[in-house]
C-alpha cells in the first residue's frame, strides 16, 4: 500500500492519529501530519482505510499495490 | 455522510449481502462541511464523499434521487416514490434539516438555510462586493457563512438572540474570543437581538426591522437557527423518536426495532462513555457511528459505541476545535494573540475542551481524554508545556 498525506489539504485535525496512531503522528512544528512508517502490515493497512475516511480534510491518499 | 460511510464500511468488514444507499439528493453524495466554507467561493466543487468507481468496487447501489417517504418496521420495507424496497437489516441516515423562523418563513423573502448544495448555492450568489448579507444566528454554520462572506468583501450583520455567540456547547470564554476576532473582521454583530419583522422589497431585497429598533436593508437573510432531525418520514412507522424528533437507539445504535440501526445527525442513542443520551451534529462522530454499524451488521462482537465528541470549525484563518463534553466550570489558558485553550471541568475531573488556533494542545487533551482520566492540574500543566 501506498500512503500520502497532501500537506497543502492537512489541517490538523488528528483524526488520522487516532484510527491508525501507529501509522500517523503530528508534527508539533507546523501542526500538519506525517508518516511515521513506509511499511504497512495487514492491521495498519486498515487502520489506514479507516483514517482515509475519517480525515475531514480529505487529505490522505491510499493506494493499494 | 453517515450512509456512504456505513456501506464502506460493511464491505471493509466482510459483509457479503446486497447494499443499496439510497439518497434524497441527485448526483454523488457530497459532504457538508465545505457548504459554508470553500464552497461559499465561485466556481467551488461540492467535495463528493465518494466515486462512482469505488460504489461499483465495493458492489454498493447507489440509488440518486430516491427519497424514502415511510419505513413499515414489520414488513420490513422501506416505501420510495416509485418503489418499495425490503431489507434485512435497515441503517437511517437522514441527517438534519434547518430549523425555520416564523418571522423569515414568507417565500417571497431574498433567504434561506444552508444546509444543502442548492442551499448554499444560493448564498454563495448572492454576496460580494457592495452587497449586504445577514446571518441570522450566532452558531457554528452562521459564524462560518459569515467570515467567508467577508472574505469575499460582503456586508455583513450577523444577528443572534442570546447574548452571546455559540451559547450551545462552547464556553463562554472561547465565544468572546471569536466575537472579537469577528469584529475586527468587520462584521456587524447584533447580539441579544431578534428579529421582529422582514418585508421583501420592489428590486428583489429585503428589509428587516430588528427588536433593538434598528432596520436593515440586505441582499440575502441566511437563516442559520439550529437544525432538526429529519424524521419526518418515520412518524408513521412504529419506531420510537424522542420528543424532538430523533431516532431513539440503545448504546449499539440499534432502534427500538432490532435490525434497524440509526446513525449520525438523527440518532440519539446512549453513550457508555458518559452513561447518558446524547445526539451529535459533527461530521467526526457520524462517521465513527457509521463505521461501528458497519462492523457490527457484519458480524464484528463489540455491542456499544462510544463517543469522545470532537467538533471543528473554520472562520477567516483561525480554526476552533472541541473535543469532550461541557463542564460546571472553565478554566482559561490564553496564549499568544487569539489562541486559547478553555478546558471544561466539573470540581477536579476535566470533561472537554475548547481551543481556538491550538491544534497541537487540543490533540494533547484529546488523546488523553480518549485514554483516561484527567485532573485539572494535569490538563493545564499540558496546556501550558504546549503554548
Ligand atoms: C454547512 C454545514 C457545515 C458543517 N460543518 C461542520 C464542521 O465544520 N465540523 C463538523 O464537525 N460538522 C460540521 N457539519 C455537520 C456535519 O456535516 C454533519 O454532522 C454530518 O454531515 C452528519 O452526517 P449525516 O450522514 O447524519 O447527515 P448528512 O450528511 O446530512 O446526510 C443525510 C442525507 O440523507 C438524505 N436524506 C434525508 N432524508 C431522506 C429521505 N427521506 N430519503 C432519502 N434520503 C434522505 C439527505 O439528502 C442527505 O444526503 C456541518 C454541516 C453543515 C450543513
Ligand atoms: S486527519 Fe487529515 S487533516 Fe487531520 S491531521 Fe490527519 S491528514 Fe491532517
Amino acid at each position: 500500500m501506498k500512503v500520502t498525506i497532501d500537506t497543502q489539504l492537512c489541517s490538523g485535525h488528528g483524526n488520522c492519529l487516532f484510527a491508525a496512531p501507529e501509522v500517523f503522528d503530528l508534527d508539533p512544528a507546523t501542526d500538519i501530519a506525517y508518516l511515521r512508517k513506509t511499511e504497512f502490515s495487514e492491521a495498519d493497512e486498515s487502520a489506514v482505510r479507516e483514517a482515509v475516511a475519517d480525515c475531514p480534510a480529505n487529505a490522505i491518499q491510499a493506494d493499494d499495490s | 455522510m453517515a450512509g456512504v460511510r456505513c456501506a464502506h464500511a460493511l464491505r471493509t468488514a466482510g459483509y457479503r449481502d446486497r447494499v443499496i444507499v439510497a439518497d434524497a439528493e441527485v448526483g454523488l453524495p457530497y459532504d457538508k462541511p465545505p457548504l459554508s466554507k470553500q464552497f461559499l467561493h465561485p466556481d467551488t466543487p461540492v467535495r463528493s464523499l465518494t466515486t462512482s468507481a469505488a460504489l461499483a468496487d465495493a458492489a454498493v447501489e447507489h440509488r440518486p434521487g430516491a427519497r424514502a417517504l415511510a419505513l413499515d418496521a414489520e414488513q420490513r420495507t422501506v416505501t420510495f416514490e416509485d418503489s418499495v424496497v425490503e431489507f434485512d437489516k435497515l441503517v437511517i441516515a437522514s441527517g438534519s434539516t434547518a430549523r425555520t423562523l416564523p418571522a423569515l418563513a414568507d417565500p417571497c423573502l431574498p433567504a434561506g438555510n444552508i444546509r444543502t448544495a442548492a442551499s448554499a448555492a444560493a448564498i454563495r450568489d448572492s454576496i460580494g462586493p457592495n452587497r449586504v448579507l445577514v446571518v441570522v444566528g450566532g452558531g457554528f454554520l452562521g459564524l462560518e457563512a459569515a467570515s467567508t462572506a467577508r472574505s469575499r468583501g460582503t456586508v455583513v450583520h450577523l444577528i443572534e438572540a442570546e447574548p452571546r455567540l455559540l451559547a450551545r456547547g462552547v464556553p463562554a470564554e472561547a465565544a468572546a474570543v471569536l466575537a472579537r476576532i469577528h469584529h475586527g473582521n468587520g462584521v456587524t454583530l447584533h447580539l441579544g437581538t431578534a428579529v421582529t419583522t422582514a418585508a421583501g422589497t420592489a428590486d428583489g431585497r429585503a428589509r428587516l426591522s430588528l427588536s433593538d429598533g434598528t432596520s436593515i436593508d440586505c441582499d440575502y437573510i441566511l437563516v442559520a437557527v439550529g437544525a432538526v432531525p429529519h424524521t419526518a418520514w418515520l412518524e408513521s412507522s412504529s419506531l420510537t423518536l424522542t420528543r424532538d424528533g430523533h431516532v431513539y437507539c440503545g448504546a449499539g445504535l440499534e432502534t427500538s426495532v432490532p435490525g434497524i440501526f440509526a446513525v449520525g445527525d438523527c440518532a440519539e442513542w446512549q453513550n457508555p462513555r458518559y452513561g447518558s443520551r446524547m445526539h451529535l451534529e459533527h461530521w467526526t462522530s457520524a462517521g465513527e457511528q457509521a463505521a461501528f454499524v458497519g462492523r457490527r451488521i457484519a458480524g464484528e462482537a463489540r455491542a456499544e459505541c462510544a463517543i469522545l465528541p470532537y467538533v471543528w470549525s473554520d472562520q477567516y484563518q483561525h480554526t476552533i476545535q472541541i473535543a469532550g463534553v461541557p463542564g460546571t466550570a472553565n478554566t482559561t489558558v490564553p496564549n499568544s494573540g487569539t489562541a486559547t485553550a478553555v478546558v471544561h471541568h466539573h470540581g477536579n475531573d476535566v470533561l472537554g475542551i475548547t481551543t481556538i488556533d491550538s491544534p497541537a494542545t487540543m490533540l494533547a487533551i484529546r488523546r488523553r481524554l480518549l485514554r483516561d482520566s484527567i485532573t485539572l492540574e494535569s490538563a493545564l500543566a499540558t496546556c501550558a508545556s504546549i503554548g
